[in-house]
């Protein structure tokens, strides 16, 4: 086909002298490249990725309650009445929030109270449950059940947008179950449910608020979390374990964050007008 | 096998979400053993190019047509001082059928004289028939449900106005036989709508649905004040939209490929090799899998056994040449 001075249309209903595999200078000029992209800031990395940090602290301090309850027959108490002050602070705080705060009160403890004594009825049978069974499987059962959850967590735990933590809860929970069931007194059962419902029902509800309201104290929380678990660790655990455990966090808190950032340049979002378009339902009058 | 390939793309994906890479690389992996590939539009082109990281050159755009035969105007004009909007569409997320729910009763108030006739049946329709109880528009919307393609002219002729709201759109067929059928078309401008049809027949709009309403209420005064010349449009679009001109189209790029197209087994598997970090090698598993399955049929089913397909009498190919 002869070249032609009229230039090139991107048109369809008019026949045009350049074969039909013509591609013109102006191809992709609407192609919008990377243009939605958000960056990220250092800042908020390493606090999204502290929750990361938090749930592997929430996580350390059950085992450590368990290890405590279970090798060095630690008292119950104390652990027990800081976890449970904790939550009925947090509870009248995160209610008084609220205008309705009187009923939910009431709801909030009405339900607490049925899940207490459900733990404390079934503490019997789960002290006996897994009599039969070699505490190597059990050891081995929940190993299994904490890598589940900690592949299955959904490690943004806002609870008000997509949060699914069914299967890590109950994964969770599980392996609480299972633990608990190597106790040799009722009351230790009874105080590592109570303890692991807290931690890990209780707690992401509430940390979700504070991160919503109070960022400083969600902050205080974590630091507080990762304090009193790499003490606990520090006494009770031997060096290896400590020292693997710091390696953890400071790869999840630093370097995550700055390997994140490193590939953002890899990042290529294109755009055109093939994508399908937003609509606009109500927009101003 | 060697067999010459040519593939026709009528789709418009993004590039975003895993259904679509998964699609995407697919794309790579096929456009490798095409010969050539034909698109209904310019934007349409752009997308597989991007998509299957094609050389723009191997692809060529040739629109879609319609039987202008059966997208004929009606023969007499109704003339009761009404107009008639039509919109045949599935009633689906991505066609705009939200945005057509969000206007029907604006577009309603706005304008006493405006009736509405809505064809195509999907997800949506009970929003839709929700939407016209509540404004109780049951005497001016007329809601049909699914028709059948022969049926869609019948449709057209009543109205004057044709509403596209779809949010996406590889090229949009239905414009070119509404306009075929004597109607002004009004359409979101989405996908490759703009290049379809020439700016005397169409109103675009924005895909909202303020804009959609202000661009309706524009073709409903123009056809008011009698200033477009719809009659016009079958004739015109006739000329632009033919099965003809697509089948000589088609036929160049037919011809185009060369009888020692094939490539070399080697170049192949570099050309699959460069498709992608972890694909590529994917790729040229599947290939080698795809050459012994291929033998393995050649000596089940050897490819002398297998009848093919008659040539087409050469008259009439002739005659489609001489009369474009």
């Amino acid at each position: 086909m002869e070249k032609s001075t009229q230039p090139w249309r991107k048109l369809l209903y008019t026949p045009q002298p350049y074969p039909d595999n013509y591609t013109d200078v102006s191809f992709l000029s609407q192609l919008k490249r990377n243009s939605t992209v958000k960056r990220y800031t250092f800042r908020k990395l390493i606090s999204d990725f502290s929750l990361v940090s938090l749930h592997l602290n929430t996580l350390a301090l059950t085992h450590i309650f368990f290890l405590g309850l279970y090798s060095y027959d630690t008292r119950i108490d104390v652990p027990l009445t800081v976890s449970t002050t904790i939550s009925v602070v947090l509870l009248l705080f995160y209610n008084s929030s609220d205008n309705s705060s009187r009923v939910v009160i009431q709801d909030a403890l009405k339900s607490s109270l049925v899940i207490s004594f459900t733990i404390f009825t079934l503490s019997p049978v789960l002290k006996s449950l897994s009599e039969s069974t070699s505490s190597d499987s059990i050891w081995s059962l929940s190993f299994g059940l904490v890598v589940a959850n900690l592949i299955t967590t959904d490690y943004h735990f806002n609870l008000k947008d997509k949060f699914n933590p069914i299967v890590s809860t109950n994964v969770l929970i599980a392996e609480a179950t299972v633990l608990a069931s190597r106790f040799n007194s009722d009351a230790k059962v009874f105080a590592f449910m109570l303890f692991c419902i807290q931690i890990h029902g209780i707690f992401p509800i509430f940390d979700t608020w504070l991160r919503e309201f109070h960022v400083p104290i969600h902050h205080l929380m974590t630091l507080a979390t990762g304090s009193i678990a790499t003490f606990c660790i520090y006494k009770m655990m031997e060096f290896p374990w400590l020292l693997i455990w710091c390696i953890l966090h400071s790869t999840i808190l630093v370097f995550c964050p700055i390997y994140f950032i490193l590939l953002q340049k890899y990042k290529n979002e294109l755009q055109g007008p093939w994508d399908i378009a937003k609509p606009i339902l109500n927009g101003t009058d | 096998m060697g067999l010459k390939t040519v593939m026709t793309e009528h789709s418009l994906f993004g590039f975003a979400d895993v259904g679509s890479i998964m699609g995407n690389k697919s794309l790579g992996y096929t456009s490798v053993f095409t010969n050539h590939l034909i698109c209904v539009s310019h934007t349409c082109k752009e997308n597989v190019v991007l998509r299957g990281k094609i050389n723009p050159s191997k692809v060529s755009v040739i629109p879609n047509a319609v039987i202008s035969e059966d997208f004929k105007p009606a023969e007499v004009k109704k003339n009761d001082g009404t107009i008639t909007i039509v919109v045949i569409s599935r009633l689906f997320p991505n066609k705009g059928a939200d945005l057509l729910a969000a206007l029907i009763p604006k577009v309603c108030k706005q304008h006493e004289k405006v009736r509405f006739i809505i064809a195509g049946d999907g997800p949506k329709f009970v929003e839709i028939q929700q939407t016209i109880e509540t404004y109780r528009l049951q005497d001016r919307v007329e809601l049909i449900g699914g028709v059948k393609h022969e049926e869609v002219r019948n449709l057209m002729v009543k109205g004057d106005i044709y509403l596209h709201a779809s949010l996406t759109e590889a090229f949009g067929t239905v414009l070119v036989e509404a306009a075929s059928c004597g109607l002004l078309v009004v359409t979101t401008r989405v996908g490759g709508v703009p290049e379809v049809l020439p700016p005397q027949m169409t109103i675009y709009a924005n895909p909202s649905v303020d804009s959609l309403v202000k661009s309706a209420s524009k073709a409903i005064r123009l056809i008011e004040a009698g200033k477009v010349d719809t009659s016009k449009f079958h004739l015109q679009v006739k000329n632009m939209y033919s099965w003809e001109d697509v089948a000589r189209r088609t036929e160049i790029v037919y011809d185009s490929i060369p009888d020692d197209h094939k490539q070399e087994t080697i170049d192949e598997i570099k050309e699959l090799y460069r498709m992608g970090a972890w694909a590529g090698k994917l790729f040229i598993l599947c290939f080698i899998i795809d050459i012994f399955l291929y033998q393995f049929l050649e000596v089940l089913f050897p490819r002398s056994k297998i009848e093919k397909v008659a040539k087409w009498p050469k008259s009439r190919p002739a005659r489609i040449h001489n009369n474009p």
